[in-house]
């Protein structure tokens, strides 16, 4: 199996999407604020969708959360993941073209630099 | 009147007896030991949340996601008896996607994260945004818990 080499033809603006289930969603009474847990931003190869290859096939980010009732959608710019030495690598899959994988550890302080770094696409209303 | 053995008002969890929670603490002996005899009230919420996470399905969150293994949840709650004082808020319960579970306070200045995969495997994340100048902590930890005093500490008094 090849490495898993960062593609450089993503830009580091560009937005990659990622699902969050609405028990991922926390409050924080700090910030006053519903955002995603850190805890969804944990897995060693995290899926998410790159949002130029779902443009480049007429797709947007509604495509990300078809067949997915309830979920948020969570933006993290390429260049977020690539400041914590984080590899982002297309992976596409079968009725998938964008889908796309961010490798590497994220120890608690990278997994909360990408909370930091993310913005809400879509986000459920509470119950 | 009861017999004295039966006399004793029940918890209101104790009232939730379906076949399914039959089924569950069954199935998870661990957990349904702290069931059958709770001291805290927070100890029955988090049981409870970690049961549901112990039951969830591979792939839960839509992608490639593992189950928190049992083991995992009964270190998380080992940690918390440890640590937790009368007056200590409960922490939000969140499945991770590395598998394990998070519980994480983010309150009264304090950021507080505890990520636990396996028994002595688990991160902390703390960050005091009172204390002035202060940078977040995070650490990797086996069964050292004493770098959760102070921030529990902060929790439990501020």
């Amino acid at each position: 199996m090849p490495p898993d080499v960062d593609d450089e033809s993503i830009a580091d603006d560009a937005g990659l999407l990622r699902r969050i289930r609405p028990d991922q969603i926390i409050d924080d009474q700090n910030l006053r604020t519903r955002r995603p847990s850190s805890a969804a931003f944990k897995d060693p190869a995290m899926s998410v969708d790159a949002e130029p290859i779902l443009h480049r096939h007429g797709l947007d980010w509604t495509f990300s959360l078809q067949g997915h009732s309830g979920y948020s959608l969570a933006r993290i710019s390429a260049g977020a993941a690539r400041a914590k030495a984080l590899a982002v690598v297309c992976k596409p899959e079968p009725g998938n073209p964008a889908h796309t994988e961010v490798i590497g550890k994220k120890t608690q302080g990278i997994a909360n630099h990408l909370v930091a770094a993310s913005t809400w696409v879509h986000l459920e209303s509470q119950g | 009147m009861a017999p004295a053995s039966t006399a004793r008002s029940l918890p209101s969890y104790e009232m939730d007896t379906s076949a399914t929670e039959t089924a569950r603490r069954a199935n998870f002996p661990n957990f349904s030991s702290h069931y059958d005899a709770p001291e805290r009230k927070w100890e029955v919420e988090l049981v409870r949340a970690l049961v549901r996470l112990a039951n969830l399905p591979p792939g839960w969150d839509s992608y490639n996601a593992p189950p928190m293994s049992r083991d995992a949840g009964h270190f998380a709650l080992e940690i918390l008896q440890a640590v937790m004082h009368p007056r200590t808020p409960l922490p939000q319960v969140v499945p991770s996607a590395a598998g394990g579970v998070q519980l994480e306070w983010h309150e009264k200045g304090v950021d507080l994260e505890l990520h636990i995969t396996a028994p002595y495997q688990w991160e902390l994340w703390f960050w005091d945004h009172q204390e002035p100048a202060s940078e977040p902590v995070s650490l990797e930890l086996t069964d050292n818990f004493s770098a959760l005093k102070r921030p529990i500490s902060l929790l439990t008094t501020r």
